[in-house]
């Protein structure tokens, strides 16, 4: 009897138990980690991971930033275990992060996390399998100026999108195995193209090094430093040992050459693209056609029924078609000629390995919120794509202030939402290598205005063919349409002064970054030019 | 069943055309004119008329030949005389959609708007403007000599749709909104099923009525 009670007892234990771990299995958690360390850098992107588990179907991940509610990002998050890796700009004044999981609709759970709570301002070096005393000596390269943080993480900790390496002065990479991810990889190599600097040992050349190195690039050995586009990578002929490089904090900023934080230079849109007066331009008010047209319209159908014609349905039908040969033309130029209330400007800089930045300005208008029905303000304000793999919308809310959506694939971050500051909207993300066309080549780039200029060394030069060879003809200034562009330019020429800068004007082939049904918008590109063979 | 869909065409384009059709063309101008050709304000005003004209349809305003009258003195059978009626108000639909179409054309043009996402708006509008004729042509056959019960139902039809949570997808506004705004291109599933099979239910239900209403005025005249 006690024996048939004690397993009764026992099986009621392990039902419990085992329903207490269905419940658990079946509850949706979410985590968030921001930051290298927990620590970010102010005005930096930053990488927020998100570790989901217990879902059983696929959800949406929303990002809400809590000062700028309409600023929202969404995810795709599989089922199952998972973490997703999701760039966010760490605003300087600082920035609350609502996080919610949401499955068919509802919200499952939903978590907050602070960008002010552990802030840098100053340089992060990644040290992967670096030991400790090493990791010291490179604390210590810019002191008494300031010191520089170390975090040890391991290779599959490295960020996968582009952006979260922003934050990253340096990378030591001690690990022979180099298992990274292509993803891993690609980010490395753009990181790299934009100024970054590497450091690996010699043991770890036994790995692969596919997809960091440009593809002309010869044969890595040991003791060199290869210039990857604005950045490099270091082989140093010897593993860390504490003789070596424990003691010696200036040779660590030979090779990463570090300046002091405020000093450095970085692919964000602070250094890169910052907006002239020029550029914040009203919107352009909507052409005379909207009502010309539709007033014509109106009151010849009222002359109809006020005169009531003996033939009037033949009438209508000549009015119906006479409207539509009318309409063509009309919504043709209406298209051509209106910004459909916004004003757009888009900047992109292709940096060395095929990748490329982009900024994206949009100004809203004041008016235009047509709230109909109560449910929702409209969406056809403004519509940006980007990439392939990415879209959203902006359109304004009752109040005034701009509502985002913006939905991407996690493992690439075509896109990231940057700033908004009232009616206007700032976008900056990267570009990948495969959308832009082969065929804008090293010294030719084609314009859809014909304008293409080059600054180099000083002097403003415009391509010029004579028997079949361009040659690039010096002229006096800078071309009108440049001047209004010129601070820009003259902002890249500061950020890399030893680069001569390809500019042009118009649609980049193959680059599908627009306002949707939008010709005129402006779109200026850039691209540092160097030598073949050489990156 | 073509004579009944002739009658109809050749009845509006006599007596209702220039009406409907200028009220429609002033109404879609004003609010292009004051919306910029807005596509959500466009898109409503013009599935509002359209309801509007299902009602009057349903109401058989114009028709020479109420449906009796075809199954009665023509012989022919209600559902023949239904499907003939259906398919008028389907021709007239379209040929209001056919006057529209330069507003709409400068719409597409301006803001936008894809093709798909205009022809399910305007499809959402024919079964919107069916649903409304099938409700005022039933409550007419049942009741001809009150002139509000049609307006009535489909006011109802709209209102309950309009209010009621679990019928609001079936509402033919937000559907129109639904398809005009980013999202489900087709707009809500449940508005197709709703709608259509209330549409095609209350045609059903008139056809079996008109066959009631007819059925001794045709024995008698056979009989004659």
């Amino acid at each position: 009897m006690r024996r048939r009670r004690s397993a009764l007892i026992v099986g009621v234990i392990i039902g419990l138990f085992w329903l207490a771990q269905s419940a658990w299995a079946d509850h949706a958690r979410m985590s968030l980690n921001i930051g290298f360390g927990g620590y970010v850098v102010p005005g930096r992107w930053t990488p927020l991971r998100i570790t989901v588990d217990g879902i059983t179907e696929p959800s949406m991940i929303e990002i809400r930033r809590h000062n700028r509610p309409g600023l929202t990002e969404y995810y795709p998050c599989p089922a199952g275990p998972v973490v997703l890796e999701c760039p966010v700009f760490a605003d300087p004044t600082g920035e609350i992060f609502n996080v919610r999981l949401i499955t068919n609709g509802q919200i499952v759970t939903e978590q907050q996390v602070k960008t002010f709570d552990k802030i840098f301002p100053g340089h992060i070096v990644l040290a992967v399998q670096t030991p400790a005393p090493a990791r010291q000596a490179v604390s210590q390269m810019l002191l008494p100026g300031e010191p520089v943080m170390v975090v040890a993480v391991a290779l599959s900790e490295m960020p996968s999108a582009i952006p979260d390496y922003d934050s990253i002065s340096g990378l030591i990479i001690n690990d022979p195995t180099w298992a990274l991810n292509p993803a891993q990889k690609r980010a490395i190599r753009v990181w790299l193209s934009g100024g970054g600097r590497m450091l690996i040992p010699q043991p770890a050349l036994t790995g692969n090094f596919d997809g960091i190195l440009p593809e002309h690039s010869e044969t890595v050995s040991v003791g060199r430093v290869y210039q990857v586009g604005l950045g490099s990578l270091t082989v140093v002929p010897e593993g860390f040992s504490e003789s070596t490089w424990s003691k010696e904090a200036k040779e660590w900023n030979g090779i990463f050459k570090l300046k002091a934080y405020n000093d450095s230079f970085r692919l964000t849109e602070g250094d890169c693209f910052s907006l002239s007066s020029s550029e914040k331009k009203k919107p352009q008010p909507a052409p005379t056609l909207f009502w010309l047209f539709p007033v014509v319209w109106g009151l010849f159908a009222i002359v109809l029924w006020i005169t009531k014609p003996q033939k009037a349905f033949a009438y209508i039908s000549l009015l119906t078609l006479a409207g539509l040969l009318t309409a063509l033309p009309v919504g043709w130029l209406i298209e051509q000629h209106w910004h459909r209330g916004a004003v757009a400007v888009t900047r992109v800089l292709i940096i060395p390995s095929g990748d490329g930045l982009y900024d994206s300005y949009v100004q809203l208008p004041r008016t235009g919120v047509w709230d109909l029905s109560g449910l929702k303000s409209s969406p056809w304000e403004v519509s940006i794509l980007a990439g392939r793999e990415a879209e959203g919308s902006i359109s304004l809310r009752p109040s005034g202030d701009p509502q985002v959506n913006w939905r991407h694939r996690t493992d690439v971050s075509e896109m990231v939402l940057a700033t908004s500051a009232g009616q206007s909207l700032r976008w900056i993300g990267w570009i990948p290598k495969g959308v832009l066309k082969r065929s804008l080549g090293r010294y030719r780039a084609e314009d859809n205005r014909g304008s293409i200029t080059l600054w180099m060394k000083g002097e403003w030069k415009i391509p010029q063919e004579t028997q079949g060879v361009l040659r690039w003809k010096k002229v006096a200034r800078c071309p009108r349409w440049l001047m209004e562009e010129r601070e820009w330019c003259l902002r890249l020429t500061r950020w890399a002064p030893e680069r001569p800068w390809l500019f042009g004007r118009g649609e980049l082939g193959g680059l599908d970054l627009r306002l949707q049904g939008e010709p005129d918008n402006t779109v200026i590109w850039a691209k540092p030019l160097f030598k073949e063979g050489k990156s | 069943m073509i004579a009944i869909l002739l009658s109809d065409w050749s009845d509006w384009v006599k007596k209702d055309s220039l009406r409907t059709m200028v009220l429609m063309i002033v109404v879609l101008a004003a609010i292009a004119g004051l919306t910029f050709f807005r596509p959500e304000a466009l898109m409503e005003g013009l599935t509002f008329f359209l309801i509007w004209f299902g009602y009057r349809a349903g109401r058989q305003i114009w028709s020479g030949a109420e449906s009796w009258a075809w199954v009665g003195r023509a012989g022919l059978s209600p559902s023949r005389a239904i499907i003939g009626k259906f398919m008028a108000v389907v021709g007239i639909v379209l040929f209001h959609m056919i006057v529209a179409s330069p507003v709409l054309l400068i719409m597409v043009m301006a803001w936008g708007v894809t093709w798909p996402i205009m022809g399910w708006a305007l499809l959402s509008m024919l079964l919107a403007t069916e649903t409304a004729a099938a409700i005022s042509r039933l409550f007419h056959l049942l009741r001809p000599e009150n002139r509000y019960i049609c307006g009535m139902f489909v006011a109802a039809w709209l209102l309950l749709t309009a209010i009621m949570p679990w019928l609001q997808s079936a509402n033919p506004m937000g559907q129109v909104w639904s398809v005009i705004v980013p999202g489900g291109i087709s707009g809500s599933g449940y508005y197709w099923i709703i709608n259509g099979l209330m549409t095609v239910g209350l045609w059903g239900i008139t056809g079996f009525v008109l066959r009631k209403e007819v059925e001794p005025n045709h024995v008698t005249q056979s009989s004659i």
